[in-house]
C-alpha cells in the first residue's frame, strides 16, 4: 500500500524496491505529511526484502534484528482502541502509542489556531479596503463630477449615472479580484513547499474544484465591498443637480 | 416654447451668505426665436440657460417649456426632454476625454433611443462635416484646438435634432473668423427654425438675434428688437 504521492514508474502496478518486485494494491488518500511519500508492507515481506537484496540490491537492505522504528496497529471497526492501548503500556515502557485521532488532532489544533489569526489579519483588511476604496472612488468621482454633468445635460437619467458608476466600481473590483486571486494562486503554488517547512504543518494543495469555488467567491466578496463602499459617493454625484455639478 | 413666470434661484455660499443670481425673471421664448443674452460677469446669464435647460431647480416659480411644467416631470421624464427637445452647449470645455470626436458627438444618442448606432455614426459624420470637422473624426478632444472644440460640442448639441438650442458663450476665446463661422451655423440652424436662446459677452453679436435680453445683478433690464 503506498502513500498518496507513491506510484509505479512502469505504469503496471509494481514497484522494485531492493531487487524485489512489489504490488502497489493501493494510494492512501493525501495527507499532507511525510505518510504521502511512504511505501507500506507488513513486517514478513520487509525481511524478504532484506534477504532478496543481499544478492540483487547495489547495497544490501538491514533490518538489524529487534529494531523497529514503528508500528501500525489497525484494529477492527467498533473495537475498543483504550483496551488494545493499555496493555501496550504496561508490557513495553519505551514505546509511545499515537492513535490515529491524537495525530490528526495536534495537526487541526495548530491549524486552527493559525486560521484564527489568518482571520483576524483578513477582517482588519478587509475594513481598511473597503475604506480605501471609498475614499478612491469618491476622489475620483469627484473629478470627473463635471462630466457626469454634462452627461445628464444630454439626457441621461439619475439611474444611468449611478449604475455607470456602480458598473465602473463593479468591473474593477471583478479585475482587481481575479488578478489577485490568480497572482495570490500562483505565489502559493510556488513556494508552498517553504510556508509547509517553515510553518511546520502538513500542507495540501486545494483541489482544482475548490480553487475554483474560492476564486468565484473572492470575485463575489469583493463585488459585494467595492458596491457597498461606493453607493454612498456615487448616489450623491447621481443626485447632484447637473448645474452644481458644472460649478464644481 | 419656454415660459419662465416669476422665477428665481437662490444658492447658499455658507450657512450665512447667499447670493440670488437669478430674481423674479418672466419671459417668454417663442418658437423660432433667436434671442441673445447679455450682460456682465456674474448677471445670472448662465443661471437662467440653466433653468431654461431643467439643469437646475428654481427657488421659486414656474418654468414651462412647450406648455409643460419640467418640475412637475419625473426624472425620466424630464432627461427624455433634455435628450429630444434641447441641444446644450457648454461654455467650459465639455468633450468626454476618453472619446474620439466622433463618438464625442454620438453620445447623445445613448440616451435618445430614435436613432440607430449606424444611423447615428452617419449623422455625426455629417454633423461634423457641417462644422468643418470632417477630417478630424477620429481625433481626441485635447488634439483639437479651442475652436474645433467649440464647434464639436455644437456639432453635439445637434445630434438628436433639437427643437430648442442653448449655447453658453459659443463664440468666447476664439479668433474672429472662427467666431464668424459658428454664428454662421447658427444663423443656419434659426432660419431652419430652430429656438435658439445664446449668452454673449459680445454686443457685436446682437444683429444675429431676433431679440437681445439684457441681464443685471438677476434681472431683466432691458431689450432689444431686430
Amino acid at each position: 500500500m503506498g502513500g498518496a504521492y507513491i506510484f509505479s514508474p512502469d505504469d503496471d502496478g509494481t514497484i522494485k524496491l531492493y531487487g524485489s518486485v512489489l504490488q502497489l494494491v493501493g494510494n492512501l488518500e493525501p495527507t499532507g505529511t511525510g505518510m504521502d511519500q511512504t511505501i507500506f508492507f507488513t513486517v514478513d515481506t520487509a525481511q524478504a526484502i532484506a534477504r532478496t537484496s543481499l544478492t540483487e540490491a547495489v547495497s544490501p537492505l538491514e533490518i538489524p534484528q529487534g529494531e523497529i522504528s514503528s508500528i501500525l496497529v489497525k484494529v477492527k471497526p467498533g473495537t475498543d482502541v483504550h483496551a488494545v492501548l493499555a496493555p501496550i503500556y504496561l508490557d513495553f515502557p519505551d514505546v509511545v502509542p499515537i492513535t490515529s485521532p491524537q495525530l490528526f488532532g495536534t495537526f487541526r489544533e495548530q491549524m486552527l489556531g493559525l486560521l484564527a489569526g489568518i482571520m483576524v489579519v483578513m477582517s482588519l483588511a478587509w475594513i481598511l479596503s473597503a475604506v480605501l476604496i471609498a475614499l478612491v472612488f469618491s476622489m475620483s468621482a469627484n473629478e470627473r463630477q463635471r462630466q457626469m454633468a454634462v452627461l445628464r445635460a444630454l439626457g441621461a437619467t439619475r439611474w444611468y449615472v449611478l449604475k455607470s458608476l456602480l458598473a465602473e466600481g463593479s468591473l474593477l473590483a471583478i479585475a482587481g479580484a481575479a488578478l489577485g486571486s490568480l497572482t495570490g494562486a500562483i505565489g502559493i503554488y510556488i513556494y508552498k513547499t517553504y510556508f509547509s517547512g517553515h510553518i511546520q504543518l502538513p500542507f495540501l494543495f486545494p483541489s482544482v474544484a475548490s480553487l475554483l469555488f474560492i476564486f468565484a467567491l473572492g470575485l463575489v466578496i469583493s463585488s459585494i465591498t467595492v458596491v457597498l463602499a461606493i453607493i454612498f459617493p456615487a448616489l450623491r454625484i447621481s443626485r447632484m443637480e447637473p448645474a452644481m455639478g458644472m460649478r464644481e | 416654447m419656454i415660459s419662465f413666470q416669476n422665477v428665481s434661484r437662490t444658492y447658499n455660499l455658507d450657512e450665512e451668505s447667499k447670493i440670488t443670481p437669478v430674481k423674479n425673471i418672466n419671459l417668454t421664448v417663442n418658437r423660432g426665436e433667436f434671442i441673445l443674452l447679455i450682460g456682465r460677469s456674474g448677471s445670472g446669464k448662465t443661471s437662467l440657460l440653466n433653468l431654461a435647460a431643467g439643469l437646475v431647480k428654481p427657488s421659486s416659480g414656474t418654468i414651462l417649456i412647450k406648455n409643460n411644467d419640467i418640475w412637475r416631470l419625473t426624472d425620466k421624464q424630464l432627461s427624455s426632454l433634455r435628450a429630444g427637445t434641447i441641444g446644450f452647449v457648454f461654455q467650459f470645455p465639455s468633450l468626454i476625454p476618453s472619446l474620439n470626436v466622433l463618438e464625442n458627438i454620438s453620445l447623445p444618442v445613448a440616451f435618445n433611443f430614435r436613432m440607430k448606432k449606424g444611423s447615428a455614426y452617419r449623422r455625426a459624420s455629417d454633423l461634423l462635416r457641417k462644422v468643418g470637422l470632417g477630417e478630424r473624426m477620429g481625433v481626441y478632444p485635447k488634439q483639437l484646438s479651442a475652436g474645433e472644440q467649440k464647434r464639436a460640442v455644437l456639432a453635439r448639441a445637434l445630434m438628436n435634432d433639437p427643437e430648442i438650442l442653448l449655447a453658453d458663450e459659443p463664440t468666447s476665446d476664439l479668433d474672429e473668423r472662427t467666431e464668424q463661422e459658428i454664428m454662421s451655423i447658427l444663423r443656419e440652424l434659426h432660419s431652419g427654425g430652430m429656438t435658439i436662446l445664446m449668452v454673449t459677452h459680445s454686443t457685436g453679436l446682437i444683429p444675429h438675434a431676433s431679440r437681445t435680453l439684457k441681464l443685471e445683478g438677476g434681472n431683466l433690464v432691458g431689450f432689444t428688437s431686430a
